[in-house]
């Protein structure tokens, strides 16, 4: 392709014209420009013919399962989580200032932390790992 | 969908009415998915990014002006949304977009076998094509050749002059032009 060509008709308008964008006086006008120039006429048949291939491409973007179901659980979710987890870190907090309040020998009230405090690791640890692992996870779209 | 439909929902949604915003996802989210696509390469990095721009668009909503259009405001929030997806790198561009997981235009039935493969052949050029173009380019094809967006609304999206989209088109056709030559020294 000719970079002289951009004399006769600018890439601007070449485009616009090519992409339906011109007004009837200037398509009238490059048709003429475009008469006169048969390597003008070239390159517009390349762009003219990859424009059809490239429209060819178009897909019908088969989304499968529409997108809401997820969009609407991470909009509205967030604040029931919120709540839950305030309302577990009161209730948690409130259990332990009473059992620790309590008149239970401290043997009972330190195995009873230490299992409270390995089960809540272990489930935290669980979380982390997935929460880790979904950027990768192949799988993460199959709906059972 | 109407634009005075379309703002009332919005007005709803921008009032905290989750409810609203499903019929505005379910208009756009097939067009969305066609960019995403053309942007990302394969449809599981495609439908990331169409839900997290959704998302994004649900939390930016409050700061939407409903005056303006809402179709060129989205796709641009979809458009940063596959660059930043594409650059955290994460993800690249991978052509998996002839997977067929993906339902692309029905073929014409008066179309005989050779012809057909002939079809097949070209669009599998177009796509490594495609990806071997910059950011800039492929996008702009995308929104132009797949999603056949008028000058004026790809300015807006990608918030550029309107003279602009003209030029970047022409440099980005002659360059997928000169990687099909490369590819196929007799394109078209």
């Amino acid at each position: 392709m000719n970079a002289n060509l951009s004399n006769q008709v600018s890439h601007e308008e070449l485009m616009r014209f090519l992409d339906g964008e011109v007004t009837p006086e200037e398509r009238a006008d490059i048709e003429g420009r475009l008469e006169a120039s048969s390597e003008l006429r070239r390159e517009f048949a390349i762009f003219r013919s990859m424009k059809q291939d490239l429209r060819g491409l178009s897909l019908a973007a088969n989304t499968g399962d529409s997108v809401w179901d997820r969009i609407r659980n991470r909009i509205t979710q967030p604040v029931g989580w919120m709540l839950a987890l305030a309302g577990f870190v009161a209730w948690l907090a409130y259990g332990v200032w009473t059992f620790v309040r309590s008149p239970s020998a401290i043997v009972v009230k330190l195995s009873t932390g230490a299992i409270v405090i390995g089960i809540l690791v272990l489930l935290a640890n669980v979380i982390w790992e997935r929460y880790k692992e979904y950027g990768t996870d192949p799988y993460r779209h199959v709906q059972r | 969908m109407l634009p005075d439909l379309e703002r009332e929902l919005l007005r709803k949604c921008q009032a905290g009415n989750a409810r609203f915003f499903e019929p505005i996802v379910r208009a756009y989210e097939r067009p969305g998915m066609r960019v995403a696509l053309g942007m990302m390469g394969n449809p599981d990095d495609a439908r990331d990014a169409l839900q997290d721009a959704f998302v994004k668009t649900w939390k930016s909503l409050s700061r939407f002006d409903l005056k303006r259009p809402f179709g060129p405001w989205f796709f641009q929030i979809l458009r940063n949304q596959c660059r930043d997806a594409l650059r955290s790198r994460k993800v690249r561009f991978q052509l998996e977009a002839l997977d067929e997981r993906l339902e692309m235009k029905p073929a014409d039935p008066e179309l005989g076998p050779e012809r057909l493969r002939q079809k097949k052949a070209a669009k599998e050029l177009l796509w490594s094509g495609l990806e071997k173009l910059s950011e800039d380019h492929r996008e702009i094809l995308v929104l132009k050749e797949i999603e056949g967006f008028r000058y004026g609304e790809i300015a807006g999206i990608l918030n550029i002059p309107e003279g602009t989209v003209a030029s970047r088109l022409f440099h980005a056709r002659r360059a997928l032009a000169d990687v099909l030559r490369e590819s196929r020294g007799d394109y078209p």
